[in-house]
Formats: structure tokens, sequence, C-alpha cells
């Protein structure tokens, strides 16, 4: 049986393979946002734009590179045969980012609201989240179905870009970056979609592991 | 060898998906944001009459009143569409043969009794009538604008910003990607107050109406004792005061000292369109705005991946124990990559210029055949050069694809604002988010010009680095090809 110790082990050694290059470049797009913005005296429209069209981003470059960990450097024969179902381990992986995602998104909110910013702390956090997480799985899934990161990566990208360009115009009640309209409604189905997309990709890893 | 190895790469980038998400991408753009017109749209600008009818032609059509800038939709009934008609038949029995410049028959004064005649049957308040047919004309059929070339007009609508920012307390600042309110302190309003002064010593009195015996309009008796040059390095230092990216400093100040166009303005402005810019150079320069975006980013996620995806496939040692140097190697990677982005450009552009030709054909218009594809090649391939190199050497500096697609996206959102007049030499992007004129381009023109050429430049001395980074990495130091390191030891 496992105890609880494996699963720290496991949560580590995951977090340790899963979240490297990526992690890094996430982290040092969320680090380099106080240079790029001034996070002074901020209002919920000056948040939200800094969220949803940059912050986001951390989500795509984060999550999509969870997908086929195991096949780019050819262990998954060795991964997909261990007593450990696979499944269990990429949903660990999926935890892990989702939780660093909304840590860093938290840390420049945080940061915003100390120094005078004037904004719903927790309505433009998980906003912002349910948007960089959205993104991210739809990287993810990509990656899954095609084996290829740079597919993953650029078709999060051009969603995200057809997104802020057309502002929802296409995509209606579904519109992902509704807080540049000052909406949360939106998010409720994105966070819905989020469900499925994760349900879908853990499916689809158990059988093809 | 470089010619080989460009066709092999070809070859594989043609049987890539990303290069046909790519492909997607620019399409997409080009259909939502360019949006090449219809060939039966009406260019240039058209005067009061002639929108009034065609809006009564549209409405009788219809059978409603409908304005989305104005918030109406109304239906009418058969008795209200046939006032309708019959005010269109009082002002052209024959109807119109040409929308923009057919003949009524009926001078201006009647067309406004007929108007104010049809506002009154179809029960009022309708923007057929008097007061409400001005805000529709000025919603619906806006003759653009064109920046105050007097000196003194200038000067007062800075002076009115000034005031007002004053005492709102609060100034409108825009930096790197966001516009914001930022609320000002004590210190930077008696900044501004003290420019104020400096323009004009009775001048904030005149305008909060202090001074004794003054009137609200005695804002038009402000006078400036500074010449214009001394106005500049006013409001030049003001921006400076208040941190720099407000509507004071130069980058931002052209976009509010506008005035509006009148009808005559305007269709003097089309005719120098036509006949300096042959309308497709104008519009040309707007697709390579819209297109240019894509330019900037998308092209990076096969740029990234192109010299790692021999270490994904485990050929790398082969390929660095092959005989081949490394700058053809690399050159011939890059000239194919390239050559396949840029060919999407082209086909937008072939796309286009067919769309102008269909309109030129209706509306009897001389265009220049050759503006879509001068305009991509002047404004996007420096774009497309850049991105690509730019991608390759932090990929392979990084020795991960993924490094540079965040990078990248940095740089490039920095660069997509504003929408028009910023070309510095960090801007890889060129944004000319409008349709102007010839003239209104030529302030620009050089400065476009001399960013390309920078750009060009920094894109081959990009993949020259890339070639050494490469070459090191290899472990080798067969940089150059094999004839020209021979020449050069002899």
């Amino acid at each position: 049986m496992y105890c609880p110790q494996d699963l720290l082990s496991a949560v580590r050694h995951n977090a340790r393979i899963s979240l490297r290059f990526n992690f890094l470049a996430a982290a040092a797009m969320t680090l380099l946002t106080p240079f790029i913005f001034s996070l002074k005296l901020l209002t919920y429209n000056d948040m939200a734009k800094i969220g949803e069209i940059y912050l986001t981003m951390t989500g795509i470059i984060l999550i999509s590179c969870i997908g086929g960990i195991d096949e780019r450097v050819n262990v998954h024969e060795i991964s997909f045969i261990k007593p450990l179902a696979h499944v269990y381990i990429f949903a660990l992986r999926m935890l892990t980012a989702f939780i660093v995602e909304f840590i860093m998104i938290a840390c420049i909110m945080a940061v915003a609201e100390l120094n005078g910013g004037d904004f719903p702390f927790w309505t433009v956090t998980s906003g912002v989240w349910i948007s960089a997480v959205f993104f991210g799985l739809v990287g993810l899934t990509v990656v899954n179905i095609a084996n290829d990161l740079a597919q993953g990566y650029i078709a999060a990208f051009i969603y995200f870009i057809f997104e802020w360009f057309t502002k929802g115009k296409y995509t209606g009640d579904f519109f992902v970056l509704s807080l540049l309209n000052g909406s949360f409604d939106e998010k409720y189905r994105i966070l819905a979609v989020i469900a499925a997309l994760t349900f879908g990709n853990i499916l689809y890893v158990r059988t093809k592991s | 060898m470089f010619v080989r190895l460009v066709g092999k790469e070809l070859k594989y980038l043609f049987k890539s998906v990303i290069f046909y998400l790519l492909l997607a991408v620019i399409f997409l753009f080009y259909i939502t944001q360019f949006a090449p017109p219809a060939p039966d749209s009406t260019f240039g600008p058209v005067d009061e009459m002639h929108f009034i009818y065609s809006k009564l032609q549209s409405d009788y059509e219809k059978g409603m009143l409908s304005s989305v800038f104005l918030g109406i939709s109304a239906r009418l009934s058969e008795e209200q569409r046939q006032f309708i008609k019959e005010a269109m038949d009082k002002m052209a029995p024959e109807g119109l043969e040409d929308k923009r410049k057919g003949e009524f028959a009926v001078s201006y004064e009647d067309y406004l009794q007929i108007m104010s005649e049809l506002d009154s049957k179809l029960g009022g308040s309708t923007y057929y009538g008097d007061g409400n047919r001005m805000d529709l004309l000025n919603t619906e059929n806006r003759y653009g604008y064109k920046p105050i070339d007097n000196p003194e007009e200038e000067m007062r609508k800075i002076f009115a910003m000034m005031y007002s920012d004053y005492s709102r307390g609060e100034i409108a600042s825009y930096k790197w990607i966001m516009g914001r309110t930022i609320r000002l302190s004590e210190e930077q309003k008696s900044e501004i107050r003290k420019a104020m002064d400096a323009m004009s010593p009775d001048g904030f009195e005149l305008y909060s109406g202090e001074l004794k015996g003054a009137e609200s309009s005695g804002k038009k008796d402000i006078t400036f004792n500074v010449t214009y040059e001394q106005y500049l390095n006013i409001v030049r230092n003001l921006d400076k005061k208040l941190g720099g990216g407000t509507n004071y400093g130069d980058m931002l100040r052209g976009d509010i000292l506008t005035t509006e166009k009148t009808y005559e303005e305007a269709a003097a402005d089309f005719k120098v369109l036509l006949e300096k810019d042959r309308l497709t150079n104008a519009y040309a320069r707007e697709y390579a705005d819209y297109m240019g975006i894509t330019a900037g980013f998308f092209p990076v996620f096969l740029a990234a991946f192109l010299l790692i995806r021999d270490k994904r496939s485990r050929m790398h040692e082969l390929i660095y124990s092959r005989s081949v140097s490394s700058s053809a190697y690399v050159w011939a990677k890059y000239t194919a990559l390239v050559a396949v982005v840029f060919l999407c450009y082209l086909v937008t552009a072939s796309y286009s210029t067919y769309v102008f030709a269909r309109i030129a054909a209706v509306n009897g218009y001389q265009i220049d055949y050759l503006a879509f594809y001068k305009y991509a090649i002047n404004w996007i391939l420096p774009t497309v050069l850049f991105t690509v190199s730019a991608g390759m050497l932090m990929s392979t500096l990084f020795g991960n694809g993924i490094a540079a697609i965040p990078i990248q996206f940095v740089i490039w959102i920095v660069s997509l604002w504003p929408l028009k007049g910023d070309y510095r030499l960090f801007k890889f992007v060129i944004r000319y988010n409008e349709v102007s004129n010839y003239n209104e381009y030529m302030r620009w023109a050089a400065e476009i010009g001399y960013n390309r050429l920078f750009f060009v430049f920094i894109s081959l001395t990009l993949v020259g680095l890339t070639t050494l980074i490469w070459s090191w990495k290899r472990g080798g130091s067969n940089v150059l090809p094999a004839g020209f390191a021979k020449r050069c030891k002899a």
C-alpha cells in the first residue's frame, strides 16, 4: 500500500521532472511582471489587462509541457508498465501545475494589492487562473493527441490570440478573457470546459498507457 | 550543398502540421482583422444628402428604423414605409444612379424641409429630425480627423487638457501595453499648474473664472506669451515630470491634437488617395499592419524547434559528424523557413490584389497592382526575418525550444502599441493601423524605412551568431564552407 511519504516523494519527483524548464520560463515571465508593468495603484481594468493578456501566457507555458514527458525522453515503455498506473502520475502532474500556476498568479495580485491596488482580489485572481489553466489545457490536449509539443503550444497561442483580437465576437458566452469586459459569468462556463478537458485528458492518457 | 539542404528542409516543412497551423492563423487573422472590402463597397466620403438618402433606402427596404450607434430599432408600419418612399421620391424622382455622386432634384433647404416633414409623419423624435439627424451623422457618417496645424489652436487644446487634468487630479498614461488613469500627487499637480502659468500667466484664472467679471467664454481670450518652440519644451518637460507616457509627450500628443474633417476636406483627401496612392497602396499599409502582427510571433513556433529537432530525433551526432559546414546547415534551414513563412503572406497579398482588381473594375479606379506585394516585402518580410532568426538563436543558446516562446512573446507584445507613429529601433513590428493617404504616410516613410533596414541587418547578424553557437556546440571549427575555409588558409 502507498503511504503519505510515498505520495510526497512522488509529488516531489514529478514536480522536478514535469516543471523544469517550463517552470523556469513561466516563473521568469511572472517575475518580470512588476518591471514590465508598474504594479502601483492599479484598478480592476488594469489588473484584468495584465492578468488576461500577460499572465495567462504562463498557463500555456507551464501546463502544455506536462503532456508526453515520458514519450519525449523515451522512457514511456518502462513507466507505463509500473505497478502504479501512469494515469495517477499524470493527474498528479496536472494538479501540481494547477497549484503552481495559482500561486504565481496570486503572488502578482498580492503585490499589486499591497501597492495600493483597488480591485477585487479573489475575483481577478481566480478569473486569470481560469484563463491560464484553460489555455494550458488546450495546449496539453493537443500535445497528448499529436505527441508534439510545438503543435500544443501553437494551438494554445492561436486560440489565445484569436480570443484577444476578436474580443469574444465568435465565442460569445464562452469568451475566455471575459475580465477584459468586466464580466465573470463566462468564467463559470470555462470552468466547466476545464473540468471536461481535465477528465478527457486523464481518460486519454489512461487509454494510451 | 546549400541548395540541396534548402530543398530538403522545404520538403520537411511542407509536411509539417505546424506549418499548416501557421497558415491557418494567418488566414484567420486576414479574414477577421483585415477583411478586404466587397467589390460593390462605396469608397470615399459621402455628403449628408447622399448618406441620408442611403439611410432612407435601407430603412424602407428593411421596414425598420435602425441605428446600432444610437441604439434604435423600431418596426415601421406600411403607412410609415410609404412616407419614407415619398421623401425619397421627392429627393430623387427617378432614383439615384450613383449612390455617392448622383444628382438630387431638390436643394439643400428643400431637403431639410422634407426631413422635417418626414420626422413629423413618423411620429417625431426619429433620427430624420433636426437634432437627432446630427447625432446620426456624427456617429455613422464621420469624415475622420486631421491634425491641428494651427499652433495657436494646438496650444489652446493642450492648455484645456492641462486644466482638465489639474481639476480632476488624474491623468491618462500609457506604457507598454497598458493605458491607465493615474491619480496625481500634489507635486505633480503643481507641475501642471507651473506649465500652465508658463504658457499663459492669467490663463488658469480665466479658465476657472476667478478673474473678476470673466465669463466661461473668456477661455477664448487666453493669450499665450510663449513661442511654439517654448511651448514644445514646456509640454515635453511636463511629460517627463509626470512619469512619461502621457498625452503631453511627443509620442501621444499627436493623437489628441486632431480636429474633425469636413466633407470637402475628406473628399480632397480621397482624391489624393486615388491619385497618389492608387487606392491599393493605402489599403496595403493596413494589410501589412495586421499581417505583421502574426509575423512577429507565430513563426517562432517553427523557428524555435528548427535546430532542436535534430537533438530530439537523436540525429544530431550524425549531422555533427558530416562534412557539411555549420554555416551552410544553419543558413539553409533559415532560408527555407523564411521562404515558407513568407509564402503565406504572398498568398494573402495575391488574394487582396485580386479583390481590389475587382473593386477597380466596378468603380473605375486605377490601382497599383503591385502594392500588396511591395508592402509585404518591405514591411512584413523584415519582421519574418527577425522572428525566425531570434527564435533560432534563443533555442540554440538555451538548448530548448520552450525558451524562445515567452521571450518572443514579451518583445512582440511591446512592439504592438501604439497603433501608429512609433518606429523606434526596438519595434520590430510595423504598426500603421489606418487607411490614410499618401501625404500622411510620407510623414513616417523615412523612419519606417530605417527601421526595416535595421531589422534586416540585425536578423542576418543573429543568424550569424546562431551559426557560431551551433558550431561551437558541434565541437568543431568548420563554421565556413570547405572551399571558402581553404581559400582563407591559403
